[in-house]
Parts: C-alpha cells; structure tokens; sequence
C-alpha cells in the first residue's frame, strides 16, 4: 500500500511541468527574435545605440535558443508554433544557424528570405 | 458375470474417458486479459504476472489437486504390483483387476491434467499475442505520431545546434560579452549532475531492458521468444499426449486379456474336448 502511494506520488510530481504553459520559451524566442530583427532594422536608432541594443537581445537570444532546443514540453504538445518552428530552424535558431554559415544573424535571415541587395533596390513601393 | 460387466464398463469407460474429463474440466477456468496495465509493464513483468495470475487462478489450484491425486495413485500402483508378486489364483485375479482399475483412474487423472495445461498453453499463447499486437500497435503510432516526429526534429536541432556551441559562446566573447549569462552559468553547473542521474537512472534495475541469454533485447523481441517457448511446450505436450493415448490403449488392451482370460482362462488352459462314441469303435457290435 505505501509504495503504491509512493509511486503514486512520484507519478504526481514528475506531471507537474505539464501544468506550465507547454510553448512559454519558445513564444519567448519569438519575441526575442522580433526585437532583434526590429533593433537591427529600426532607422531611428544611431550605430552606437543599435550596436547595444543588438548585443544585449543576442546574448538572451543565445541563451534561450538553446532553451527551446534542451525544452521537451515545446514538442510534447503538437502545436502549430512548434511544427513550424522547427520545419523552420534556419529562421527560428537565428542565432544558431547563422554562426553555421558565419553570416551575421541579420544577413543570414536576409538570405533565407531571398532579400538581395538588388532585389530591395529594384522593389517598388505600392499598394498589394 | 458381474466380473465381465465391470471389464466391459472398465473398457468403455477408457475409450470415454475424454468427453467425461472435458465435462469436468468446466468450472474451473482461467481467463487472462492483455490488458492496458500488463501492457505498460516490463516485458520481463509481463510473463512473472502472467504466470503468477496463472498460479492463482481456478485451474492451476485444480492442476495442483490432481497432481498430488496422481502422485497418491502412483503409490497405489507401486505397492499394488509389490503385493502381486506373491499372489496366485484368485487373489492375483482380483489384484489384477484392481490394478487395470487404478491405471484407469491413473490416466482419467492424466487426461484432465493434459486437458488443463493443453488449455492453459492455448490462453497463454493468445495472450502473447494479444500483448505483442498491442505493444506493435503501440510503438506503430509513436512513431507515426506528429508528437513524435516534431521531438525527433527537436532532437536533430539539438544536435545542429552542439556543433556550433562553441562558435556561438566565442563569438559573444569577441563582441565584448565575455561573462556567461545566468543561465549559461548554472546550466553547465547542473549539467555534470544531471548526466549523474540520466545515468543512474539508465542503470537501475527497474529500468532496464529485459534480457535474453545476457543480451538486452525489446520488449517486442521479447515477447515474441516468449510465444516460441509457447510453441515449443505445445509440442512437447503433444508428445505426452501421444504417450498417454498409447498407455491408454495398453491399459485397454491389459482390460480386454483380462476379461478374456476371466471368461476363456489363460493361454495354458487346454480346451477339454468331450468324449464321444466313436463310430468305428462300435462298428464291431454290429458285424
């Protein structure tokens, strides 16, 4: 009877993390990501501010990449979130992936969006 | 007269002696179900609560029961052939009687015996398969499931990402971020602990894989050895099947000389031809 309790016990605790928000790092990546791309492509910024900015977001963007990757319960649910980020790791392991190609992170998302040099210069502002 | 009634009856009742025994044997049933929960335990589990849920069924208290009636009846037998050694005449009559009769008994106690474990093989086999079915089932929609294929992207990521690790930590210290983070601090810590514990846990006994001659096997695999050995215990109950219906014909065949020998006596008994007048002998009357 009590090691039955016991393991009942023991079953309880090792279900706890299921109570937490399965996909919390990764929505963190997400945001994380967006305001590393938002700092690098925010004009209002000068050189010195931006080259803060985007040092600091990195730094956390080492760390909770890989979060996400060491993170079961992103892929214990089987959300869309979580599919797409890793159909699309080149996008969302930006960091990561860039160091891969030795690009900075920036032109490695550039390049996975196929947005050239060219390609911008010869876009055209309009209505969709 | 009574005698042959009782051989006759002994005789029938060695031929019969199967739909008398499969009434018998009713009753006393064993019902295994490859449930969820014998599923979820180790394969090696598996068969120990199998057979102890076998061991505490119906049918193995009355293969028990008839053992130990066997067992009795064998020493009957024993000391019953001792006991004819020195008989003659009628008391060696009447013991061999008696000792076709306990022979009967013998096989009637056999027959069931082999009925219940011919029967017990069959439930045992159906459920290794049903368990086996289960457990292919099993791991065919793990490894089909979207779950599952997104942990193995996970786990392919993770790998990617080890590679390039060190690159990543030393770019940090070349753009002047060389103090770790919080996280990358405490991680590492952790890191040598809990490769401690994922060890221990690998190594402990309630979480090892079951074994075949030393070498660690799936539960699959295991189970499928498990219905091999099945396999090969209906074949030799088979064999002692065959033997059995051969001691049931010799115990026939010992009721039938018996019954002969009661009615006609034995081999050496000469037939007493009656005198008759011959009629050559008396021929010479007549001249």
């Amino acid at each position: 009877m009590k090691i039955t309790l016991i393991i009942a016990t023991m079953a309880s605790l090792l279900s706890t993390a299921s109570f937490a928000n399965s996909l919390f790092s990764l929505e963190n990546l997400e945001r994380e990501r967006a305001a590393l791309l938002s700092a690098q492509l925010d004009s209002s910024l000068d050189l010195n501010q931006r080259q803060q900015k985007v040092q600091s977001i990195y730094r956390r963007l080492v760390d909770i990449e890989r979060m996400v990757l060491r993170d079961d319960r992103v892929t214990s649910s089987n959300s869309a979130l979580a599919q797409n980020a890793f159909d699309k790791y080149e996008l969302t392991f930006l960091v990561h992936s860039s160091a891969e190609k030795k690009l900075p992170p920036l032109s490695h998302w550039m390049s996975e969006l196929h947005l050239t040099t060219d390609s911008i210069l010869t876009a055209k502002a309009g209505h969709r | 007269m009574n005698t042959r009634i009782i051989m006759s009856s002994l005789i029938l009742a060695i031929n019969l002696g199967c739909t008398h025994l499969a009434l018998a044997s009713e009753g006393r049933n064993w019902d295994p179900v490859a449930s969820d929960k014998l599923i979820k335990l180790p394969a090696n589990i598996i068969e120990k609560r199998i057979q102890q849920d076998f061991e505490a069924s119906p049918m193995a208290l009355h293969l028990v029961e008839l053992e130990q009636h066997m067992q009795d009846k064998l020493s009957q037998l024993k000391s019953l052939r001792e006991l004819m050694i020195d008989s003659e005449g009628d008391d060696l009559i009447n013991q061999r009687f008696e000792l076709v009769q306990q022979k009967s008994e013998y096989l009637d106690l056999m027959q069931e015996t082999q009925g219940l474990r011919q029967n017990a093989l069959a439930k045992k086999q159906k459920l290794y398969e049903s368990v086996l079915g289960k457990l292919r089932n099993k791991n065919g929609r793990i490894s089909q499931g979207e779950v599952y294929q997104l942990q193995q992207k996970q786990a392919e990521a993770r790998q990617r990402m080890q590679k390039v690790l060190a690159q990543v930590d030393n770019g940090l210290m070349h753009s002047g971020l060389d103090q770790r983070s919080p996280y990358a601090d405490e991680f590492a810590m952790n890191l040598a602990k809990v490769e401690a514990l994922k060890n221990a846990i690998s190594e402990h006994k309630a979480n090892a894989s079951p074994t075949l001659g030393n070498v660690e096997v799936t539960s699959e695999e295991y189970v499928r050895q498990l219905l091999m050995q099945a396999s090969t215990e209906q074949s030799l109950l088979d064999q002692e099947a065959l033997m059995f219906s051969y001691m049931a014909k010799l115990v026939a065949l010992d009721a039938q000389a018996l019954e002969y020998e009661i009615s006609y006596g034995d081999e050496d008994t000469q037939l007493t031809q009656r005198n008759h007048t011959k009629t050559a002998d008396v021929a010479d009357l007549f001249l």
